[in-house]
């Protein structure tokens, strides 16, 4: 059977950081995103943006992740938004009130100009 | 009509895709099956993704923090049983970890949130749907969700 599968495509300007995800989070994938956030923080990075065009899954693994994320940038002043979500995920991210924590613009062009 | 598929899950996290998998199949084969008349023909795609949610949901919880170690994991039995049937479609998830009633789970989202967990609100998903708890005498976990055809999406959230 085929196990969830994440692809993360990252893009760093200065201190600017976009994440492109394709696939699922769910608790099997979301290790593997939840390092890549890490390394991009301890990097420097203060002003996150993850588009989710291509995600089509997201549990509550998932946002734990962001929400990690979300606190370890806030407390350096800085900054996480969300791109581009899918009705369905949209859904699962208002039942767990993530989208009332962040902004989150309708495509990536728009999450990049407001980054 | 009455249809009913059963489902056997490791306690391993790599197995969730294939439970979504499989309820969302259950979910789509409603529409080729010959409910009565006067039954929905289906659910929406808001609807379908809630129900699948919660179901990974509490088959992650169970595999996550239903078992003390790894050789009590090893030994996980995870058995999820859809049913349908014209008025509703019910899963029944039953395991062998430690007594655990998920619906008595509260979720403080405020903390969650101020301290940047990354567990705690997973179990709000069952509060889309029926749920009902109950400890076997042979020591099994039985959760029921259920949904009635006739709901619309989001008059449970």
């Amino acid at each position: 059977m085929a196990e969830a599968q994440i692809k993360i495509e990252e893009k760093i300007a200065g201190k600017k950081a976009v994440l492109q995800l394709t696939g699922e989070l769910d608790a099997k994938t979301t290790p593997e995103l939840k390092a890549r956030l890490d390394a991009v923080v301890a990097s420097g990075a203060d002003a996150l943006l993850i588009d989710m065009a291509r995600l089509t899954y997201i549990s509550s693994a998932g946002c734990g992740a962001l929400n990690a994320t979300l606190k370890a940038l806030k407390d350096k002043g800085g900054k996480l938004i969300l791109s581009s979500l899918t009705k369905e995920v949209r859904d699962t991210m208002d039942l767990m009130f993530f989208t009332k924590r962040v902004a989150v613009y309708t495509n990536l062009a728009e999450g990049e100009k407001n980054l | 009509m009455r249809t009913e598929i059963q489902l056997t899950i490791s306690g391993d996290v790599s197995e969730l895709k294939g439970v979504r998998e499989a309820v969302r199949a259950f979910l789509d084969s409603t529409k080729r099956i010959d409910l009565a008349e006067d039954a929905a023909e289906g659910l929406d795609s808001i609807q379908q993704s809630r129900i699948i949610l919660a179901i990974d949901e509490a088959v992650a919880n169970i595999i996550e923090h239903g078992f003390p170690d790894a050789a009590a994991l090893a030994q996980a039995r995870i058995r999820l049983t859809m049913r349908k049937t014209p008025e509703h479609v019910e899963f029944e998830i039953c395991d062998n970890g430690v007594a655990f009633n998920p619906l008595e789970h509260k979720s403080d989202t405020e903390f969650y949130y101020e301290e940047g967990l990354e567990n705690g609100v997973g179990l709000i998903t069952l509060t889309t749907l029926d749920c009902s708890y109950r400890r076997s005498d042979d020591a099994q976990n039985i959760l029921t969700l259920r949904r009635n055809w006739g709901e619309t999406g989001g008059d449970k959230a």
